[in-house]
């Protein structure tokens, strides 16, 4: 009785009685007055227009071919306009009733009974091109999001041009989707396209015209790109401009005006090293010329520009004389490569307010540009750091460095390649081509070891130029250069310090960054980003990260903090092409027992997770699938987010598991089992295990419970079995199950989960029933009797039990040793689970009364005799 | 004498079946419970059993259309 099993018997019915409806013309009519107005397309419909109902079947057939259509098809084109179906400006090609151009007509949108259905997403009004079937591009203007026919002979050419242009938002099989934004664009035109190129391409790959306000866009993004630079010179930040027009522009907005700082400190900064205050003042002599009226007060430009705004907007060329330009700190340019002129324009902004400055920019679209000439920066000290000849970057590696050295300058931004695809291999080539002094951030003491590691296998760098920065090594690099890797907690702690450690953070703000290397960005909440950024200086910042999502709106603040999304890989792509694993996924539905489902429905919702991670029905799916995949000689890792659950299920399957208490010797130890052991096949992980635990023989995947509807911790999991170790035999196929309870919530929050994956072109195949299970006389809790204790103990357990998701920051690691001894928690607790007689049903222990029901038998070959005890049963 | 009650069968899933005695809790229209599968309930609440059932399976449903 699922809902989605359902939905498409429902909807075909409905579509057949809208299909029937139009059979006789009167009745027809008013069905599809109907239709149309609940649909939102309320058009009065008097008694006048309705009469032109008839004519407008032929208008339906086909626009200009009947001159007595004409004043329905106005009548209808007014309506439509008004109705917010058609683009108002789409209305003056309409007059043009015998346009040459057959791009430029526009099509009278067919009203038909699906018309409704579709919204604002209706195109029908765009003309399709003659030859429309072997172009592979639709574009929708408003949404500036352009689908893709993947399945075209031309389509991998059009994929290669539409990652250069715009960003992926889905890759299916078939069908792929991406949109047009600023930042895409930009990369565009900083990769070497132009304007026209970008458009003329578009046209010859779209079935439909390039709509009009779609070349708006692209038009203002290229052309406004690269105006205005925000640039970082001895640990200040200036926002320069070779245009003083568009400088006096963005000091006219409020935002900019407040964040600028005083000139007097930043230019004597700049000019005791460059001479720059004598360029300074003759560029003022200059430019004053033009009828400088005022004296350059700061605290004045701050308060009175934004009241000058009407009167400047009116006349913006007169403006350019007026507004003050005493804080235009002008800048001699070193290089000259490009056609710049010599002389550059700037103001200095303070370090807080970079982030507000940005986002400002490109709300008044002069989008700052952010770009690191690091060949050409002789003031910092270069590294020498190479990458070692054996290295080899892989095809995708190499394009998204493409990305960001596009012109031989460093752009900050975010790279998303799927787990296990070589994220650090990225980023050591990054840091060899910046050859500055790195800072390296990730989320944990492991993985800054990982790091360290790696650099010093993929690259020429020694062991002193590298220093590690964690709450037990406190080393610095020698030299001037260096590469400094530490975890985020470590940067962004605003705790008393040790005095260690407070000497090494003044280091670490007050050096000069070439690159700053963020590894797993995604999890790192905006609060403590803003610290890291604001802390430290670095030219160019690079983000690493598998999944792009949170359940939260912060993505977008990474977009300002670090910078927008350069690259972002093909899973299903590198996935055909053998660098991660293929995966079958497969969503296996596990009917409620009634007893459970009764229980279920009387529950508060905290204690219904229990009910629905114990369902027996998925318990006895779990086993069954592990024993399937134990007799193919799969290793399997099965994910249980609920820690009580967990221990239940590890009982009763006798496996190791880990969760957050586990200890880390005893981690350790059932990992080694796991990947050496042949004997032990299976283990049971909790939350700890989503990310940074590298299991290369784990090629089955089974997910019991989980994170309500995090689609992140859903990706991140499927990471642990995508660098399967088998990956290249023929005809391997990782799998990957997740387990859910039928008509419950897991239900939603299931299918919520999934879309990342399924936008990254992976499928669920949904398994109702599991072929096989009845003939496995050996699962647990096949009879009614041990169902009904197994509800029993689940009930018994309290509420906060039924709840002990481990809290546990997401930064946290696998081995959060550390700061995990550190905190203390406070939970409020029963006196019964304060006395540790809480996850107790009843039990008999010791096998002398021989195994009553399986659940017993079990219990009691677990139960061992501590050796002290077994003495005085001897004894006995 | 013979009363007769106008009724409707319904076949139905295990768990649907609590849905409906659950629901039968607060107002009586079960008739008869016949066995796991089916149920026997006066045909006056049909509809408005139908479309608490619906709901409840609505907010075990994610639609990632309307999501977005």
């Amino acid at each position: 009785m699922s809902k989605r099993a359902l939905s498409d018997f429902e909807g075909s019915g409905s579509a057949d009685e809208y299909q029937a409806a139009p059979l006789s013309g009167e009745i027809s009519r008013q069905r599809r007055a109907r239709v149309t107005e609940r649909d939102g397309y309320s058009v009065p419909r008097s008694p006048a227009t309705s009469a032109n109902d008839s004519s407008e079947h032929s208008a339906d057939d086909g626009y200009g071919d009947e001159d007595e259509d004409e004043t329905s098809i106005e009548e209808q084109m007014r309506r439509d306009v008004s109705s917010g179906l058609v683009p108002k400006n789409y209305v003056t090609a309409i007059g043009d009733d015998d346009n040459e151009n057959e791009y430029d007509v526009v099509r009278i949108p067919k009203r038909d009974l699906t018309t409704g259905l579709f919204s604002k997403g209706d195109y029908s009004y765009l003309r399709l091109k003659p030859d429309h079937e072997s172009r592979p591009l639709w574009i929708c203007p408003h949404s500036r999001n352009i689908i893709l026919e993947a399945f075209s002979p031309i389509a991998e050419w059009a994929i290669d041009f539409l990652i250069a242009i715009s960003e992926p938002i889905s890759r299916p099989t078939f069908i792929h989707e991406y949109k047009l934004t600023p930042p895409s664009l930009y990369a565009a035109v900083s990769m070497g396209l132009d304007t026209s190129d970008i458009i003329e391409v578009l046209d010859r790959l779209s079935k439909v015209p390039v709509p009009a306000d779609v070349i708006e866009t692209i038009n203002m993004c290229t052309k406004s790109y690269g105006k205005v630079k925000l640039v970082l010179k001895h640990n200040r930040y200036y926002v320069e401009s070779s245009h003083p027009d568009i400088l006096q522009h963005l000091l006219r907005d409020p935002v900019i005006a407040q964040a600028r700082v005083m000139p007097d400190a930043g230019a004597d900064g700049s000019a005791s090293k460059d001479g720059i205050i004598v360029q300074k003042a003759s560029q003022l002599g200059n430019l004053n010329v033009g009828g400088l009226q005022k004296k350059p007060a700061e605290t004045a430009a701050a308060t009175e520009d934004p009241e000058k705004q009407p009167a400047d907007a009116a006349s913006p060329s007169l403006a350019a004389g007026n507004v003050e330009f005493g804080a235009l700190v002008s800048l001699d340019k070193e290089e000259d490569d490009d056609d710049m002129e010599n002389i550059v324009h700037a103001f200095e902004i303070s370090n807080k307010s970079v982030e507000n400055v940005r986002k400002r920019c490109s709300v008044i679209e002069f989008p700052v540009l952010e770009e690191y000439d690091f060949r050409n920066d002789t003031i910092n000290p270069n590294l020498s750091i190479e990458p070692k000849q054996a290295i080899t970057l892989r095809p995708y590696q190499e394009k998204s460095l493409n990305k960001m050295f596009g012109n031989g300058r460093a752009r900050s931004g975010i790279i998303v390649l799927p787990c296990g695809a070589g994220k650090t291999l990225v980023g050591i080539t990054a840091a060899c081509t910046i050859q500055k002094s790195i800072l390296c951030l990730c989320t944990s003491s492991v993985s800054v070891l990982q790091w360290k590691q790696q650099f010093l296998q993929c690259s020429t760098i020694k062991e002193e130029q590298i220093a590690v920065f964690t709450s037990d090594q406190k080393k610095r690099f020698q030299g001037d250069a260096g590469l400094v890797i530490s975890t985020y907690t470590m940067v962004a702690n605003t705790r008393k310090r040790s005095h260690e450690s407070q000497l090494m953070m003044d280091f670490l703000s007050n050096h000069e960054w070439g690159l700053l290397l963020l590894d797993e960005v995604h999890v790192v909440p905006a609060a403590m980003f803003r610290r890291v950024v604001s802390n430290i200086a670095a030219h160019s910042k690079l983000g690493l990260t598998a999944t792009l999502v949170r359940e939260d709106d912060k993505i977008d603040d990474l977009n300002f903090l670090i910078g927008p999304k350069l690259y972002e890989a093909n899973w299903m792509d590198l996935a055909n092409k053998g660098h991660i694993a293929t995966v079958q996924c497969a969503e296996v539905w596990c009917t409620m027992t009634p007893e459970f489902y009764k229980a279920y429905l009387e529950e508060t919702s905290r204690k219904r997770i229990l009910l629905y991670v114990m369902n027996p029905n998925k318990f006895r799916a779990c086993q069954y699938l592990i024993n399937f995949h134990r007799s193919r000689g799969d290793k399997t890792i099965v994910f249980i987010d609920n820690v009580h659950a967990l221990k239940a299920y590890a009982k009763q399957l006798g496996l190791p598991f880990i969760c957050g208490a586990t200890h880390q010797t005893e981690r350790v130890r059932i990992l080694q089992n796991f990947q050496h052991n042949p004997t032990i096949n299976t283990i049971l992980l909790s939350k700890v295990g989503d990310t940074s635990i590298d299991l290369p023989e784990a090629t089955c995947l089974i997910q019991v419970s989980s994170h309500f509807g995090s689609r992140r911790q859903e990706a991140q999991r499927l990471g642990r079995i995508l660098r399967a170790k088998r990956r290249n035999d023929e005809g391997f196929n990782a799998f990957f199950y997740s387990l859910v309870s039928k008509d419950t919530q897991e239900m939603y929050f299931s299918t919520k989960r999934q879309q990342f994956l399924i936008d990254q072109g992976y499928s669920f195949k949904v398994i109702t029933h599991l072929e096989g299970m009845e003939n496995c006389p050996d699962l647990a809790y096949s009879d009614k009797d041990s169902q009904k204790s197994l509800l029993h103990s689940v009930m018994m357990v309290s509420a906060n039990d039924a709840d002990m998701q481990e809290e546990m920051p997401e930064d946290l690691d696998f081995d959060g040793k550390v700061r995990k001894n550190a905190s203390v928690r406070r939970t409020a607790g029963s006196l019964k689970s304060l006395s540790g007689a809480d996850h107790m049903a009843y039990m008999e222990t010791g096998g002398r009364r021989g195994g009553g029901n399986g659940r017993r038998a079990a219990h009691s070959e677990a139960v061992e005799s501590h050796p002290l005890f077994k003495r005085q049963f001897k004894k006995k | 004498m013979v009363k007769a009650l106008k009724g409707t069968l319904i076949e139905c899933d295990p768990a649907a079946r609590e849905v409906l005695l659950k629901l039968n809790t607060k107002d009586k229209f079960i008739i008869e419970d016949l066995d796991s599968t089916h149920l026997f309930i006066s045909s006056t609440h049909l509809e408005r059993v139908q479309r608490a059932l619906d709901e409840l399976m609505d907010t075990n449903t994610y639609d990632p259309s309307a999501a977005q």
